[in-house]
């Protein structure tokens, strides 16, 4: 698999758009679901998904084969993820206000909807944090891994997460979820 | 054992990689602190509820949508002037519809070309195709149609509508608001037109379906879409606009196309 990408990765370089359609194919539902879980708006989502393909394709010839692909993209797609959702979240803050939460009835969480309160409970994790939820959680990676697509020491992302699943703890008493 | 340890011993059960050794560990550290005892269980409670949200399918046509912007050939070896790329820095302070302000300006750059092009292929134009042939065409010129507007406040919709054509292709701009999911129906009415791609901004409807003579968009929020037709006679043609909405037909206007606003 990974000699596939590397394959693709090369004649994508060579100027087959052909093969650069087979890597949008095959990583596009991996994209687009790290961004919706970090951003839990479909078309920001999407818009990521695009930009994040559109960084690849741009920096392709700067990807080092050394490493695995699939973390390099992952790389780039949490960067674009968390550059948008900050940027989502300032014009929120600035445009509206900080809702309190008698303000956000829909995001009131009854007790019959665990799963979908649990994402939304995310959404209130500073960005740093929600992003090794995500990436532990949704897409099972390593602790090295983890620490390879954040560029941050193993040993951060251990303390990190722990301080991640402490903070969605108290979110989720507060909604009312554990 | 310290807060740390433990606390790596937790992560290390929760994320299943803990040896039985260091469950021991932590499970002796829990007998002396029964008040981190409801930590671990919450702990375990969340993950198993992470572990539960399920993958979403991507929405169809995302790759279309990524391709159409991918630029054709390869960029870093020599750096080429590029109207794309151009454009969207023009644009760049904008923060939504900024690819799609290119993709839409593109295809309508594209599609003029296309005019020239008179493509006899009788299968659906893929729109990255359209969009993937711009740039160098400045000959045709379009002339504006006839064009309308919706404001159906009751239903929180509002829309508006303008065409353009030129001998061989006509071009429909269409602008949606609406403040629930909203079907629109864009249909040929003779055989005079072929539909041939479309553009659009931001937001990927949940249902697109194309077919030869038209398509159908269900959105929601703000929508900005370009349709390409291709006219196989230089007669005016009609095409009919639908408005749905649960099922619903809320507003229908029929156009003459490919004849110039008086």
């Amino acid at each position: 698999m990974v000699d596939d990408d590397l394959k693709l990765v090369e004649r994508t370089l060579k100027g087959d758009r052909k093969s650069f359609e087979c890597i949008v194919e095959k990583y596009q539902k991996l994209v687009f679901n790290l961004a919706l879980q970090m951003s839990r708006n479909a078309d920001d989502a999407a818009d990521i998904t695009q930009s994040v393909f559109l960084k690849v394709y741009e920096k392709l010839s700067t990807f080092d084969p050394k490493y695995k692909f699939f973390s390099w993209l992952y790389r780039i797609a949490v960067n674009e993820s968390v550059n948008l959702v900050q940027k989502v979240e300032r014009r929120e803050e600035l445009s509206e206000g900080i809702a309190t939460e008698e303000e956000m009835p829909d995001r009131s969480i009854g007790s019959q909807d665990t799963t979908h309160g649990v994402q939304e409970a995310l959404l209130e994790l500073d960005v740093p944090y929600r992003a090794v939820i995500v990436l532990k959680h949704f897409h099972d990676l390593s602790y090295q891994e983890i620490g390879q697509i954040l560029d941050i020491p193993e040993k951060t992302v251990k303390s990190r997460l722990f301080t991640a699943r402490t903070m969605l703890r108290t979110i989720c008493q507060r909604r009312g979820i554990v | 054992m310290t807060n740390k340890r433990f606390e790596e011993l937790l992560n290390r059960e929760i994320d299943g990689v803990a040896t039985p050794k260091e469950i021991a560990e932590l499970n002796a550290y829990l007998q002396a602190h029964p008040d981190s005892r409801q930590l671990r269980d919450d702990l375990h409670r969340l993950s198993g509820m992470l572990r539960k949200v399920e993958e979403v399918e991507p929405p169809a046509g995302l790759k279309s949508y990524i391709m159409a912007a991918v630029p054709q050939g390869r960029t870093d070896a020599e750096p080429r002037f590029s109207v794309v790329a151009w454009v969207r820095d023009l644009i760049a302070t904008r923060t939504t519809f900024q690819y799609a302000y290119v993709f839409a300006a593109g295809l309508v750059i594209g599609v003029a070309l296309y005019s020239l092009v008179a493509v006899q292929s009788t299968t659906m134009t893929d729109p990255a195709n359209v969009t993937g042939s711009i740039l160098f065409n400045s000959t045709v010129s379009f002339k504006d149609g006839p064009g309308f507007e919706v404001n159906l406040s009751e239903e929180g919709i509002q829309a508006e509508v303008q065409t353009k054509h030129s001998e061989s292709l006509v071009v429909v701009d269409v602008r949606l608001q609406s403040q629930s999911d909203l079907a629109l129906r864009v249909q040929c009415v003779q055989q005079r037109l072929r539909f041939k791609g479309y553009s659009q901004s931001r937001t990927i409807p949940a249902n697109l379906t194309l077919f030869d003579s038209g398509l159908v968009m269900t959105s929601q929020g703000e929508n900005h879409y370009i349709l390409a037709f291709e006219r196989s006679t230089v007669e005016p043609s009609e095409i009919s606009f639908v408005f749905e909405a649960s099922g619903a037909k809320l507003y229908e206007e029929r156009v003459q196309v490919g004849q110039t606003r008086k």
